[in-house]
């Protein structure tokens, strides 16, 4: 990712948590106090310590200290949890938001937009991605708040305690971060080798896993296993590699840390020592006593810190960034138009088709010349082989894509002056795809009529020859299926959507005529139940079965996006074309 | 964790050493503060330049030393993790590979590819942190404690209260916290899961105009994921703030008693700076055990989904038997298979086939049409009834003898990353020529002579093929193989009727000698089998020809009708 991008990815998720200013402001704050107090703690330490002495020891003033300290380290830790609590929580706030927004676009986005990603693409964008990002926002303003905070106090209290000493270990920084620097490049290189080799090992092992069945039958279970050990081999030099650069940021730091630490000990050892009365301390202004010494030793220890913890952050922020920018790649895709304005008449007189054509990309040219007209109250039926375009006829006039060419007519006029909402609504559909979502089965049914009564919704399932199923659950309607409705059958499901189609009692009918997954006494029903939904509506079927669209109106035949027979069915018998030899070829006549 | 310990077979040495390197140097980091307390009470105290100088270069020195160690601890461990994580990769391919299909099918390939990559992965990341840490973060912890009674005996139980205290919190944040975040997951889950259905569903919520409700939905479920995670952040983020308070009002406690024993000559100067510092490595060594504990319970949780997987039950192999050549080449006996459900899968399989016979086998989706060539290629084991193949149990013969048996070309047609001709030495090793013949039966020679022939490259899962593509190379792999038993499984669902017709001609022609189990959904396809099996929702309602089914059998009469 370039720089440029990255920052602005960055600048939008803080406009993003911006909006939650309370939470931020209170939560960074807590954190810079309360970070402060904690690094304050080691020069009151080493006042007191400066008060203990052999036989003259002043326990007043310890006292003293002793109360500061405490006070000042159960400040401290208030407000630091309350500040990582906050900080969380805005972490947590905004990316809610963002997958608010996100859900809502996967509902406003042109249904080509959706279907160029993969589900599992699209919803990793709202796990993992959102995860990934919570985390980055969490981290990243907390490490960088808090270690902006104890760079900046260490800095203070070790020039009140002695300049000379100070200078010395800011002198020394550069050492601690140059070796952190090091290591996360180090870091990197063996990274990107050791997570290649596991998309390697990943793709083979999907591979021979789904081959499984071909791997046993053809006996080469053994040659897959010596394919995947050739990765593993692999994986091993650069899991060690890998591995050992990672375990390296440790130890190393510690060992630069104690390098400062014993510098820090030498000099300023030397410098109480000068110190003692008459010393040359004194003389350039930086005197230094036991105390102040073991609060140095403390900060030497500390100053490193947000250098060494750069690394980490760094990691988690490019993820963090990388994975903003794939979830706000989709925010900026363009929204699918509403369409025009013009009011839906029902009834809708005709649906006209004249040399439309589509394309799902624009260098290969798919459906083209489509001509058709369908009358009110006609049964039009789509066949063809797969991939013939049927389904694609029945997208454009639902207005999930749009014709690239042609005209396509809605009641007279051009379907792209009507409210795209508007004509969708006019149609009810039943898909090969049988969706029902996690919810009651009358949910499931009422989902094209919300406010329908109970009566209503039983009627319907009676029309869709439903009720019986239903009547056989422990819970009747009530009963909760699981998104994907695994504890119905597919004729269950199928009917279950009729069921919500007759309830909507939509003005036109689309139906994917899909029974081949239905087990004969299902399909009797399936049949019944799209026999009565047609009756004398406006009907698209999109046919498996020739036998059940023998009496369409009109009978479109496809092939590779073209129509090259259309007619009824006594026509295209008589013409004795491919219509005719799907028939024979499917077995029947 | 522990039964997969045996997969550090090879790198036991260094998983011993490792620890017990970083042990070196965590005494070494004990001692230093009694080196600066040394500096401070006797150097310092006596004016001695020379000995302050000395004793910090001693300190470097013995950091040195100390991180020579812990590099040696860092590569060893590294290296035994990593060899660990190898092992355990091998170990569980293989495993996957006996695996019974109906378990493998069961658990899906997406989740068995996490099982190998990430979960060993994180198994393996934890291994190394076990190691590194695994030693040095307690013996710190209890060494400082320890250390800090040697330099004041008097005050021994500041230091232990406070290291034993903050631990008890550190354990109960965590154990408080874990269930939360559990419950944050579960959270997630639903979210993502209304996510999921709702890609699916994206033309009936169109269609219906449900967006609004759909959005609302997501909406409650985003706020109660927001919601548990806050309280879960509460729970956890309590650990860092309540450990370093606990341990600072030690330091408090430690400066206020100890001062009366600097005062009173028992303690000096040097070792109450000594005692302090020896606090603050109590406070770093708890927070590196927390975090080790969090990556060791990550570890753990990815090791018992290895494990589980490791301890599935296996495909049983046969003995070996000498197939029968006078035998029939199938026979089922009232065969039935069961996924472990109330219903069988198929059942009630009762039929004889031949040389030179075709059992067609027709059915809708779920009817347990692929169950059966599952039965026959030993996929799955009969829970009932008999099959055999030449005569013997088909669980009699070894792997080997079974696949020079039976072969199958599967619905899905799987090929391999490599090229054209790697994929057809599955079927024979053999030369071009029969391999372009077998591809010519096939009707796959015409698109493959177009492209480079033997030598077209094969993406991973045959990706730059077309679904009719891979099935007709598909079904030329299983030509190849000249195995008696052919189980064609809707294998050339995906070519038109027209090429269909032609391929399975071709097909017919070579398997004069061969008895073919033909499964389609195409009634068309199997009018001229000798037998044809009709199953309707696992059960067989029909066996008999073609003639003999339109008159008896109403489902293969209305198969046939309905075209």
């Amino acid at each position: 990712m370039k720089t440029k991008e990255r920052y602005s990815v960055t600048l939008r998720i803080l406009s993003l948590a911006l909006r939650h200013k309370k939470t931020f402001i209170f939560g960074l704050a807590a954190v810079v106090v309360g970070t402060a107090l904690s690094m304050i703690a080691p020069i009151l330490v080493g006042h007191a310590i400066d008060y203990v002495a052999f036989g003259g020891t002043d326990f007043e003033m310890i006292t003293r200290y002793c109360v500061i300290i405490t006070a000042c380290v159960t400040a401290s830790g208030v407000l630091v949890w309350c500040g990582n609590v906050l900080l969380s929580n805005l972490a947590y706030l905004t990316v809610r938001d963002l997958r608010k927004r996100l859900f809502s676009k996967l509902l406003t986005l042109p249904l080509s937009v959706i279907e160029r990603h993969s589900r599992g693409d699209l919803m990793n964008r709202m796990s993992t991605f959102g995860e990934n990002l919570s985390d980055g926002l969490y981290q990243g303003v907390l490490q960088l708040s808090a270690g902006a905070v104890t760079l900046l106090v260490t800095l203070v209290c070790m020039y009140t305690l002695n300049w000379a000493v100070a200078t010395l270990i800011v002198l020394l920084t550069p050492l601690s971060a140059f070796v952190a620097a090091k290591i996360a490049k180090r870091n990197r290189v063996t990274f990107a080798e050791q997570s290649e080799n596991m998309s390697r090992l990943s793709g083979a092992a999907e591979e021979y896993f789904s081959g499984s069945r071909v791997l046993r039958a053809y006996g080469r279970v053994d040659e897959s296993a010596e394919e995947v050990e050739k990765i593993n081999r692999d994986l091993f030099g650069s899991g060690v590699r890998s591995q050992f650069a990672g375990a390296l940021v440790n130890p190393v730091s510690r060992f630069v840390n104690y390098i400062v630490y014993a510098a820090a000990a030498i000099v300023g050892g030397i410098f109480v020592i000068g110190s003692g009365a008459g010393g040359w301390a004194d003389g350039i202004g930086a005197t230094l006593t036991v105390g102040a010494l073991s609060a140095f030793l403390t900060y030497a220890n500390q100053y490193a810190r947000p250098f060494n913890d750069v690394t980490s952050v760094t990691a988690e922020l490019q993820t963090a960034s990388a994975a903003g920018r794939t979830i706000f790649a989709l925010l900026d895709e363009a929204d699918e138009d509403k369409g025009g304005t013009e009011k839906v008449e029902l009834p809708v007189s005709s649906i006209e088709f004249e040399n439309a054509s589509f394309s799902y990309n624009p260098k290969t040219p798919f459906i083209e010349g489509l001509t058709f007209r369908a009358e009110e109250g006609q049964k039009i039926a789509l066949v063809g082989t797969t991939g013939s375009g049927k389904t694609t006829v029945i997208n454009l006039i639902m207005r999930f894509y749009d014709i690239t060419g042609g005209r396509l007519e809605f009641d007279g006029k051009d379907i792209e002056s009507y409210p795209r909402a508007d004509v969708r609504r006019s149609f009810g559909m039943v898909l090969q795809d049988t969706w029902l979502f996690g919810g009651t089965i009358k949910e499931n049914i009422a989902y094209g009529k919300p406010d329908a009564t109970d009566e209503e919704i039983r009627a319907a399932a009676e029309a869709a020859h439903l009720d019986k199923f239903v009547s056989t659950l422990e819970n009747g309607y009530d009963t909760v299926i699981s998104g994907d409705g695994e504890e119905l059958s597919e004729g269950q499901k199928q009917l279950i959507t009729i069921a919500r189609v007759f309830l909507a009692s939509p003005e036109m009918l689309i139906l994917d005529e899909a029974t081949a997954s239905v087990d004969a006494m299902t399909e009797r029903a399936v049949q019944a139940a799209f026999a009565e939904l047609t009756g004398g509506r406006t009907t698209f079927v999109v046919a498996h079965r020739l036998s059940t669209i023998r009496d369409s109106d009109l009978i479109i035949v496809m092939d590779n996006g073209r129509i090259i027979e259309k007619g009824s069915h006594d026509e295209l018998v008589a013409l004795g074309g491919f219509y005719t030899q799907m028939l024979k070829a499917a077995g029947g006549e | 964790m522990s039964k997969l310990l045996r997969y550090f077979k090879g790198y036991v040495p260094g998983a011993i050493a490792a620890p017990l390197f970083k042990i070196i140097e965590a005494i070494i980091e004990l001692i230093l503060p009694l080196v600066v307390a040394y500096m401070i009470d006797v150097a310092i105290a006596e004016e001695d330049t020379g000995l302050v100088i000395g004793l910090g270069l001693a300190m470097v020195g013995m950091t040195a030393v100390g991180l020579g160690f812990s590099l040696a601890c860092q590569y060893l461990a590294s290296r035994s993790a990593v060899g660990f994580g190898c092992n355990l990769r091998r170990a569980l391919y293989a495993k996957v590979q006996r695996l019974r299909l109906g378990d493998l099918d069961r658990m899906g390939t997406g989740t068995l590819v996490n099982r190998i990559s990430a979960d060993v992965a994180q198994t393996q990341q934890g291994a190394a942190m076990f190691l590194r840490l695994l030693l040095r973060a307690p013996f710190i912890a209890v060494g400082a404690i320890v250390m800090s009674a040697i330099v004041a005996p008097q005050l021994w139980y500041v230091s232990f209260a406070a290291g034993v205290l903050a631990f008890a919190v550190l354990l109960i944040v965590m154990k408080v916290s874990v269930p939360r975040f559990v419950d944050v997951q579960k959270k997630l889950d639903a979210e993502t899961q209304i996510t999921g259905e709702t890609i699916k569903g994206e033309r009936v919520i169109r269609a219906f105009t449900g967006e609004k409700r759909a959005a609302e939905k997501f909406a409650g479920a985003a706020d109660a994921h927001r919601k548990t995670s806050f309280v879960a952040a509460a729970v956890s983020c309590l650990l860092n703030p309540l450990a370093s308070v606990i341990v600072n009002l030690a330091i408090v406690l430690l400066l206020a008693l100890g001062s009366g024993e600097v005062d009173g000559g028992a303690i000096s100067q040097g070792d109450l700076v000594a005692l302090i510092n020896y606090m603050t490595q109590i406070l770093l060594a708890l927070m590196a055990i927390s975090t080790l504990l969090v990556m060791v319970s990550r570890a753990l949780s990815s090791a018992a989904r290895i494990r589980a997987v490791l301890e599935m039950p296996e495909t049983e192999e046969g003995e070996g038997a000498e197939p029968d050549e006078n035998a029939p080449l199938i026979e089922m006996k009232n065969a039935a298979f069961s996924f472990g459900g109330e219903e069988n899968a198929v059942g009630g399989l009762n039929f004889t086939l031949r040389r030179g016979e075709v059992l067609g086998v027709i059915g809708t989706t779920g009817s347990g049409k692929s169950t059966l060539a599952g039965l026959l290629t030993r996929f799955y084991s009969a829970t009932e009834g008999e099959v055999r193949i030449a005569g013997n149990d088909v669980r009699d013969y070894t792997s080997e003898q079974l696949n020079s048996l039976v072969t199958i070309a599967p619905q899905k047609a799987l090929l391999f990353s490599g090229t054209v001709r790697s994929n057809m030495e599955f079927g024979k090793e053999t030369d071009d020529g029969e391999m372009r013949s077998a591809l010519e039966k096939t009707e796959a020679w015409g698109f493959l002579s177009r492209k480079k022939g033997l030598d077209t490259a094969v993406n991973q899962k045959g990706s730059n093929f077309s679904g009719g593509e891979k099935q007709r190379l598909s079904l030329a792999r299983a030509l190849l193989k000249s195995a008696p038993v052919l189980v064609l499984d809707d294998a050339a669902s995906a070519l038109d009727y027209v090429t269909e017709a032609r391929v399975m001609k071709n097909i017919m022609a070579e398997c004069g000698d061969r008895a073919v189990v033909n499964i389609s959904q195409r009634p068309g396809s199997l009018r001229h089998a000798d037998k044809i099996l009709v199953l309707d929702g696992g059960k067989v309602v029909g066996l008999g020809t073609h003639e003999e089914l339109m008159r008896g059998c109403e489902l293969y009469r209305r198969m046939n009708n309905n075209g």
